[in-house]
């Protein structure tokens, strides 16, 4: 129970750190970089829509990377095509939020679990499940995370979110999962 | 090290065996190899009135039956009574060219003669007496069906055989094994929430099988003699065994340990890894060809799975399958002149096979999905994993594709059979 709170304490600190931090330097360092994802992002949606100041978009994107758990961080699937380990573009922000809440937070290692639909054979899928657990490290290595913090592991069609036998089932199940690692 | 529940079934069964007579095994009766084969026509009187007897009748009947080599004349058609002498006068105007007649005395063991006919030349071509404990009874007809084959057929018969594979819990998977027939079923106590790719030494003996608990795959190393179970390979990544070489004291394995799934050998003596292939696309899936020369796999190198071989130092590249996109679990036959494996055909996995040098691919399943093929030790079966009646089950079929039947009980979820030698 100690342990618990004294984590909390730790983590409480570490988060109000990282806001301050990040809203004070934002600005300067990253701002280029925020706005053209929130832009990419809001583009369907907001075509002739106004704007966002600027300045109050990155503080509350930054907030947003900065409060958010480990578990809330992680929450989002990507997701893959059939037969298929390249990362797509709509999972790009995903893995970049992972990214950012890594390198802001030391010392916290993530797992990702490569999955596939059940189409395919035991053993090839165990191999495309590593494959795409990879992919998404390899990109998450690309934007400024260390490799020793990213473990992957391969479940094949073992472990499907949905059982259906139809394409929108499949499509669920071919996805890199996210965790907290030990 | 953790113990394996050894079934009674994998612990050797002793038979008294005495030939009566002198066989002549000379006459090859039924040649197996021949492209237009026939059905031999036998006659089989029941071994005896009582259940048991009519049980030792059924599996020795099933047993030929499946091999789809021989057809029994039906019994109405008999002149000669059992009690008779065998007279080829009786049998040849009904076209049956072999007799077979058996006794069974059961005292507190089971006593069975066996005596079969050739009644072309006249002459008996197998007189046995079979001494066996009572509960052994299945291990007996299979034992009494194997020396009918190898009578006629001049090879060994397979009726003795289990197959190995994996029950499919909602959470837990096991290893389990059964006759070749699906009777005798039992758990072997090695369970795992995830498990695939056995692989079993060519004497049977031993069991190599990939497995993880979640966190990490690892090659598990089952001896059935000993009972034993050893973790003998675990690394970051997917560690996926496949074949034994013929000695038994390596193995082909597929391993992401280095980055991109890749072939290696493994040696169990020093626990070293070779590295075979060297890519960025995934290798996978290795088979040894029984000459322990060549290697079939699976590689997306051409942009989607194929199955390709090369020769056991990686060299010499060729692709085997070109037809549809998706091709994959490759399994050598005994003799070395086929390659059986899984491709993708409108939606659905099928069972094909096709000649090492890439020709004469033949598809042999229509019906649901079909994984996971495997060879029986004669080459004269495969083993498959198919979900036709809606879940996913352990069945056989001839090489050529007939005779397919569900062999593991019904209703019960399993897949990745492994034909062992014995």
């Amino acid at each position: 129970m100690k342990k618990v709170l004294l984590l909390f304490l730790v983590f409480a600190f570490l988060f109000s750190c990282a806001e301050r931090k990040v809203t004070s330097t934002k600005e300067t360092v990253q701002p280029e970089q925020e706005q053209t994802k929130k832009e990419k992002m809001t583009l369907p949606e907001q075509k002739e829509g106004i704007a966002p100041v600027r300045q109050e978009n990155v503080q509350e994107s930054a907030r947003e990377v900065g409060v958010k758990s480990l578990e809330e961080v992680l929450k989002n699937d990507i997701h893959f095509d059939f037969d298929r380990y390249d990362i797509k573009t709509e999972d790009k922000a995903t893995l970049k939020e992972i990214a950012d809440w890594l390198i802001q937070n030391s010392g916290v290692s993530i797992r990702i679990e490569g999955n596939c639909d059940e189409r395919g054979t035991n053993e090839y899928n165990l191999g495309l499940g590593d494959r795409r657990a990879n992919s998404a490290k390899s990109y998450l290595m690309t934007l400024g995370v260390s490799s020793s913090r990213i473990q992957t592991i391969s479940y094949g069609e073992e472990r499907p979110l949905c059982t259906e036998s139809n394409e929108t089932c499949w499509a669920r199940n071919r996805r890199d999962h996210f965790t907290a690692a030990e | 090290m953790k113990k394996l529940l050894i079934p009674i079934t994998c612990i050797l069964v002793f038979f008294i065996v005495i030939c009566l007579g002198h066989e002549a095994y000379a006459k090859i009766y039924i040649d197996i190899d021949s492209p237009a084969l026939r059905q031999f026509p036998m006659a089989l009187y029941d071994f005896g009135e009582d259940k048991i007897g009519q049980e030792l009748t059924g599996i020795v009947r099933n047993d030929l039956e499946f091999t789809r080599l021989f057809y029994f004349v039906r019994k109405e058609a008999f002149i000669e009574e059992k009690g008779d002498d065998f007279n080829p006068a009786d049998w040849s105007p009904i076209g049956v060219e072999a007799v077979l007649k058996g006794d069974i005395t059961v005292t507190d063991k089971i006593n069975v003669v066996v005596r079969l006919y050739d009644v072309v030349e006249t002459k008996i071509i197998l007189y046995k007496q079979y001494i066996s404990a009572k509960p052994a009874l299945r291990s007996l007809a299979h034992r009494i069906s194997n020396d009918i084959y190898y009578a006629l057929t001049g090879r060994k018969g397979i009726f003795n055989t289990k197959i190995a594979f994996v029950s499919k819990g909602s959470k837990i998977k096991e290893l389990v094994m059964m006759d070749f027939d699906g009777a005798r079923l039992h758990k072997t106590g090695f369970r795992k929430s995830m498990m695939l790719a056995l692989h079993a030494s060519a004497d049977g003996s031993s069991l190599i099988i990939s497995a993880s608990g979640g966190r990490q795959w690892s090659i598990y190393l089952l001896n059935f003699t000993k009972g034993s179970v050893r973790r003998i390979f675990s690394s970051k990544g997917i560690n996926i065994a496949g074949d034994f070489f013929s000695g038994g004291k390596s193995f082909v394995f597929s391993s992401s340990k280095d980055g991109s799934p890749d072939i290696y050998v493994f040696d169990i003596a020093s626990g070293r890894s070779r590295r075979l292939t060297s890519s960025y696309w995934i290798d996978i899936s290795p088979s040894l060809s029984p000459d322990d020369r060549s290697i079939a796999f699976v590689s997306d190198r051409s942009g989607n799975p194929n199955i390709y071989t090369m020769s056991i130092n990686g060299d010499n590249v060729q692709r085997v399958t070109f037809e549809d996109k998706y091709n994959t679990s490759p399994s050598w036959s005994p003799a070395g002149d086929l390659i059986a494996y899984s491709g993708l055909v409108k939606g659905k996995n099928q069972i094909f096979t096709v000649k090492p040098d890439a020709t004469n691919a033949r598809q042999l399943t229509d019906s649901g999905n079909n994984e996971e093929p495997d060879f029986s030790p004669d080459g004269r079966f495969i083993t498959f994993t198919s979900d036709r009646d809606g879940y996913k089950a352990i069945y056989i079929m001839t090489t050529g594709g007939e005779n397919q039947r569900r062999v593991s009980p019904h209703g019960y979820r399993a897949f990745g059979p492994e034909w062992l030698s014995n």
